[in-house]
């Protein structure tokens, strides 16, 4: 049994797995230092320690009505509010929809399933696709890595500087770092799907594409469905920051009331937004209910 | 590795494999619909050499020709219906296949279960295929090569997932089929018993090398036992 006698023998003190721990917890012994991090800094100052004490005040009494006069005429804060978690999820489903339009194709022609054997043969052979293939398939990775390592609000900061203040770059700001998350996952869940469904089809003189659409694809859908309802309660959390830029989500309402130092309504808000990503969470258990276990 | 092979498969004639695990019965399956490609010497369907046809003359071959491969190759979240209609994709252009597959239309789903009734599993037509039994399973992947309206049905192991009673059943059932409609059937069979009994002409295989090549009652006992018998020669690596 010499498996067993070496299996005993290993485990020394620094081998393997051990060693990356050990080097894990020193780099952020020294990351600390050099941010000069201390516990006492956890503890507010005079002055903080009241506004944390009026704030946590207000999380338990959030507002029902303004907190200052407001002009004759000015809708209640309860509409107000609904209306801007209705821009916020319209911001987002939009946002999420043009994501999903193109970070599926993207995620498609970034799967290695697609260029794999079920391509074989209505691809040029020899030299060209030797060549090609790899090019390609590298500037398509490259290309989604990109659109994903810009975030949100990055692309909310060039996009209001290139279009200005319109609901489009809204839109495009989440559209295109979604869009490469959701390609990048697309192209992984069609990677692990197994491929004796589009062989099959292929077997049966099926095109290329055609055995990746029906061999393929189905057996990705349900993961992905669910994937894409957890990126949508993430793209209204994304939507609602986006307010801050001044687009009328709820982070534009937020500011307003923590500028004028309404904590009561910044939580009348907060609170919405929390029964919002309640809400889609229930959805999206009962979805994946039912198409994963149909 | 398969090597000097010589044989015909006439139109109509129905054909077993048979030989030890490894001696490249699957192999030479796929050799018959192009999926692999010999290193030396020419397949033939239809005097088409099919190292040599365009990609889309090896669709238009496969089409005539229907596999039932040894892993089944169904899409298990979709239901029966979408898996036999796969069988037919390869007729269609991209549109009317996704459609095909999306809904299929009433005449198609008739069809799809005469198909099925033919196989005695009719009842299953909408069923996801991850809820059969592997048996039933097998009946399915059957069905699909079926569906396609092939002229040629190339089988691998298609009793594997079987009991015997049932095994019987189903490759009488094959057999009928072929005989019906008038299918030339090849198939690879690790049952010899079965095998001798209902096929009329017989294939051994052994290390690649055909061993014999013979209606079924001119296959001698002897010649059965060297197909069979542990080779003290060949050494084993499990």
């Amino acid at each position: 049994m010499t498996e067993v006698a070496t299996a005993a023998r290993r485990p020394y003190l620094l081998a393997g797995k051990r060693a990356w721990v050990l080097g894990l917890l020193v780099a952020a012994v020294l990351c600390a230092s050099a941010l000069r991090l201390s516990p006492a800094q956890l503890i507010p100052s005079g002055s903080g320690f009241a506004l944390l004490r009026e704030f946590a005040w207000a999380a338990l009494t959030p507002a029902l009505d303004y907190e200052a006069p407001v002009p004759e005429g000015t809708a209640p804060l309860a509409l107000k509010v609904l209306d801007s978690l209705r821009s916020t999820l319209v911001f987002a489903a939009a946002g999420l929809s043009l994501a999903v339009a193109i970070g599926l194709p993207l995620g498609a022609l970034a799967s290695t399933a697609w260029w794999s054997r079920a391509a074989d043969d209505s691809l040029p052979r020899g030299g060209v696709r030797k060549l090609s293939v790899p090019v390609l398939f590298l500037a398509l990775r490259t290309w989604i890595a990109g659109m994903r390592s810009i975030h949100e609000l990055l692309w909310a900061v060039l996009l209001l500087a290139a279009l200005g203040l319109t609901p489009f770059s809204a839109v495009c700001a989440i559209a295109i770092p979604y869009a490469g998350t959701l390609a990048k996952v697309f192209s992984e869940l069609l990677d692990e799907a197994p491929r004796d469904g589009a062989d099959a089809l292929r077997d049966a003189g099926a095109s290329r594409l055609q055995a990746f659409l029906f061999g393929i694809v189905p057996r990705a859908v349900p993961d992905l469905a669910s994937y894409v309802f957890y990126r949508l309660e993430c793209a209204v959390r994304s939507s609602a920051v986006l307010g801050f830029f001044g687009f009328p989500t709820v982070g534009y309402h937020l500011q307003l009331a923590f500028d004028n130092q309404h904590y009561h309504e910044v939580w009348t808000y907060l609170w919405a937004l929390i029964a919002v990503a309640f809400l889609f969470e229930a959805l999206s258990s009962s979805l994946r209910k039912r198409v994963v276990l149909r | 590795m398969l090597t000097q092979l010589r044989f015909t498969v006439e139109p109509g004639e129905t054909v077993a494999l048979v030989g030890p695990s490894g001696a490249g019965k699957s192999s030479l399956l796929r050799l018959l619909n192009g999926s692999l490609r010999p290193t030396e010497g020419t397949v033939r369907v239809d005097d088409a050499d099919l190292a040599r046809v365009s990609p889309a003359q090896l669709r238009a071959l496969r089409v005539r020709i229907g596999l039932v491969p040894q892993d089944l190759g169904l899409v298990p979240n979709l239901r029966v219906a979408q898996n036999v209609m796969a069988g037919r994709v390869g007729r269609l252009g991209l549109f009317a296949s996704a459609r095909a597959m999306l809904r299929q239309s009433r005449t198609e789903l008739e069809e799809i279960h005469a198909v099925l009734e033919d196989l005695g599993i009719a009842d299953k037509l909408f069923q996801r295929v991850d809820t059969l039994s592997g048996g039933e399973q097998q009946r399915v992947a059957i069905a699909r090569a079926l569906f396609q309206k092939p002229d040629a049905l190339l089988a691998d192991e298609p009793l594997a997932a079987l009991d015997p009673a049932r095994a019987k059943e189903t490759l009488a059932l094959l057999l009928d089929l072929a005989r019906r409609r008038g299918l030339t059937l090849v198939t690879s069979l690790h049952d010899l018993a079965l095998a001798r009994v209902d096929v009329p002409r017989l294939i051994g295989l052994r290390g690649g090398h055909v061993q014999f090549d013979r209606p079924a009652s001119e296959v001698t006992e002897p010649e059965l036992e060297r197909l069979y018998e542990l080779a003290p020669e060949e050494p084993h690596h499990d």
